[in-house]
């Protein structure tokens, strides 16, 4: 399954924010993936330095540009802690595939190496949030950070 | 132990068929397959994602001989016989001998599951995969009305005439209160697995090899079964042993998939250590258990050790065996073998086989049993249910030789086969005219047998 439903949090991931690597303050994961539509017309292959690779369900490919080769192109873009957070949730965090992205920006975070990032982060969220006694949408994003990176999570350094 | 309440709540009726069979293994949907090929309307719940049980998502690829003990007479036929000749056209099965106990027929489980779909889909049958049975729903009168089931659209019921209880476990019959009982010794499970590049072990014996350096690794030295999967180069091997585990429990399940995925990994290691240029690679682990034994149900009567190994035969009969009594122990290794000739044997992997008699020699042995229609019909049970597969009501060593899939087969198609008449007559399951339900089986492909 590629898709399924996705849960409406305080941030939808839009694919205007995934392909310009938009940076987020709240940042939980980072992932380099294209975005990779898979339609009955094809495949369409949107990637963040610009090219747009195009198969056809025969298999044949063509190569274009979606952006112009003069516009600055990020090496990965940003997954924000929100696309997790329920609206209005207490102590309930979604995590993976249901996140809340849109259309396009899901074609580039659902696979795995991204979704496992927002297991790790979710879990890591939740184990503050009890121990603090706090809502989840309360939980202090810098330290949330820390204690991912002091668990082997990697924060770029523009990234923070 | 903390409780809370569950809100009680109304659920759709998400479907209304006359016959309701939960579980798919062969059991279940032979059951299923059955029943619809006489017209009656079926649906079938099953918790995972194709049908075949322990044939398919515990990769166990072999069903035993069709054959009485001597390979004179056919005593299995029916669907079990018409899926072993679709797999032929697909070229996914071997036939062993007819006398061969270890080896009826080996198949490609993968292919099994496609075949399992089209007999459904062919038979009409409403599908349920990924639903799980949760409770049961009585009528005012008692009756047993319909079973709530929930799956990813949620909770609903399912309302049916009559209901075919095939989930291995008996959860519909337990979870209606019905009379239960456990083995005391259950036999333990096996984690199969699909190992690519065997030959490259170069026929070094694993038996002696796993007796050897299993207890470095906690390897329990139970017994080691292989087969290469016909048609690929691929190597079955069924070689672990979990020890302790009660199917119908959710930690002790939980457990024991841990711990036989564990094992699998201990005998690849083995191997790859102690033969020089194995390239032995794991390629498919199981999405279940191999369970040998789980919870029974009370029945009008329970079939005996006595019975099998004597061949007794049974008026209301509706399945053969010749499978001999296959233990496999909880308190000791290897397994130990019981045949209906009176020869007995006790195999451990790596050692010399021990041949001893469990009777004197007779002039003549029988060479089948049989198992009655009352082993299926629950003691105290709604009119209008009835179980078929491993729950079946029989004692530990009946169960060690009823057991395997080419028997319980038969189990399902009776099952299914009884639901028709019984709702045709607007009867009881356990006033099912015995001879109808005979001949009806006959005409559905079973050999002419039950004479």
């Amino acid at each position: 399954m590629r898709e399924t439903w996705h849960a409406h949090c305080l941030h939808r991931l839009t694919g205007a924010e995934l392909l310009s690597g938009a940076p987020f303050t709240d940042a939980v994961g980072h992932g380099t993936y294209p975005v990779d539509i898979h339609s009955a017309e094809g495949t369409v292959l949107r990637y963040l330095d610009g090219r747009e690779e195009v198969i056809k369900p025969g298999g044949e490919k063509t190569w274009q540009r979606w952006r112009s080769e003069d516009d600055p192109a990020p090496a990965y873009y940003q997954i924000p802690y929100r696309c997790l957070v329920p609206r209005h949730a207490q102590n309930v965090l979604v995590a993976g595939r249901l996140l809340d992205a849109d259309r396009e920006a899901f074609g580039g975070v659902r696979v795995m190496v991204n979704c496992n990032q927002m297991g790790e982060a979710a879990g890591t969220a939740a184990a503050l949030a009890v121990r603090h006694h706090q809502i989840v949408a309360a939980v202090n994003i810098a330290e949330l950070q820390s204690t991912l990176l002091a668990g082997g999570s990697i924060f770029p350094k523009a990234a923070t | 132990m903390k409780t809370i309440t569950e809100t009680t709540r109304t659920v759709p009726v998400i479907h209304e068929a006359d016959v309701c069979v939960l579980g798919g293994s062969c059991t279940g949907l032979f059951a299923a397959v059955r029943a619809a090929r006489l017209g009656a309307r079926v649906v079938i719940v099953e918790k995972d994602n194709c049908f075949g049980g322990i044939a398919t998502t515990a990769m166990v690829n072999v069903w035993h001989s069709l054959w009485d003990t001597v390979g004179q007479h056919q005593i299995i036929g029916g669907l079990t016989e018409e899926v072993i000749d679709r797999l032929d056209r697909r070229g996914a099965v071997t036939r062993w001998e007819k006398t061969n106990p270890n080896y009826g027929f080996t198949f490609n489980s993968e292919e099994l599951k496609i075949e399992l779909d089209e007999l459904a889909v062919a038979a009409g049958l409403k599908i349920y995969f990924h639903t799980i049975f949760t409770a049961p729903h009585l009528d005012d009168q008692g009756r047993l009305d319909a079973v709530i089931v929930e799956n990813k659209s949620g909770r609903g019921a399912i309302r049916a005439r009559a209901f075919i209880d095939a989930t291995g476990d008996g959860d519909l019959a337990a979870r209606l209160g019905l009379e239960t009982y456990f083995a005391n010794h259950l036999q333990p499970a096996t984690a199969c697995a699909r190992f690519s590049n065997w030959h490259t072990l170069n026929g070094a014996g694993y038996g002696k090899l796993l007796r050897e350096h299993g207890p470095t690794f906690n390897l329990p030295q139970g017994f080691a079964w292989g087969v290469s999967v016909p048609g690929s180069e691929t190597y079955l091997m069924a070689a672990t042993r979990i020890y302790g585990i009660n199917p119908a429990d959710a930690d002790d399940l939980t457990r024991g998939e841990i711990e036989g995925r564990r094992q699998v990994r201990v005998i690849q290691d083995i191997m790859r250590q102690h033969v020089p240029g194995s390239r032995l690679a794991l390629e498919a682990l199981p999405s279940r258990l191999g369970l040998r034994e789980s919870r029974h149900i009370r029945a009008a009567y329970q079939l005996t050790g006595d019975d099998v190994l004597h061949g007794a035969q049974f008026p209301d009969a509706i399945a053969q065996g010749s499978y001999r009594v296959d233990i496999h122990h909880q308190d000791k290794p290897g397994i130990t073998l019981r045949y209906l000739d009176g020869t007995e044997t006790y195999n451990v992997p790596g050692l010399p086989k021990v041949t001893t008699r469990w009777r004197p020699e007779t002039a003549t042995n029988p060479t089948f049993y049989q198992v009655p229609y009352r082993c299926l019909l629950p003691r105290g049970g709604p009119d209008n249910l009835i179980v078929a597969g491993r729950m079946i009501d029989l004692d530990p060593v009946a169960h060690a030789a009823v057991r395997v899939m080419v028997n319980l087969n038969q189990t399902g198609e009776a099952a299914g086969v009884a639901a028709v008449l019984a709702l045709q007559n607007n009867q009881p399951f356990r006033d099912v005219a015995v001879s109808r339900l005979q001949s009806t089986l006959a005409e559905g492909g079973f050999a002419a047998f039950f004479a």
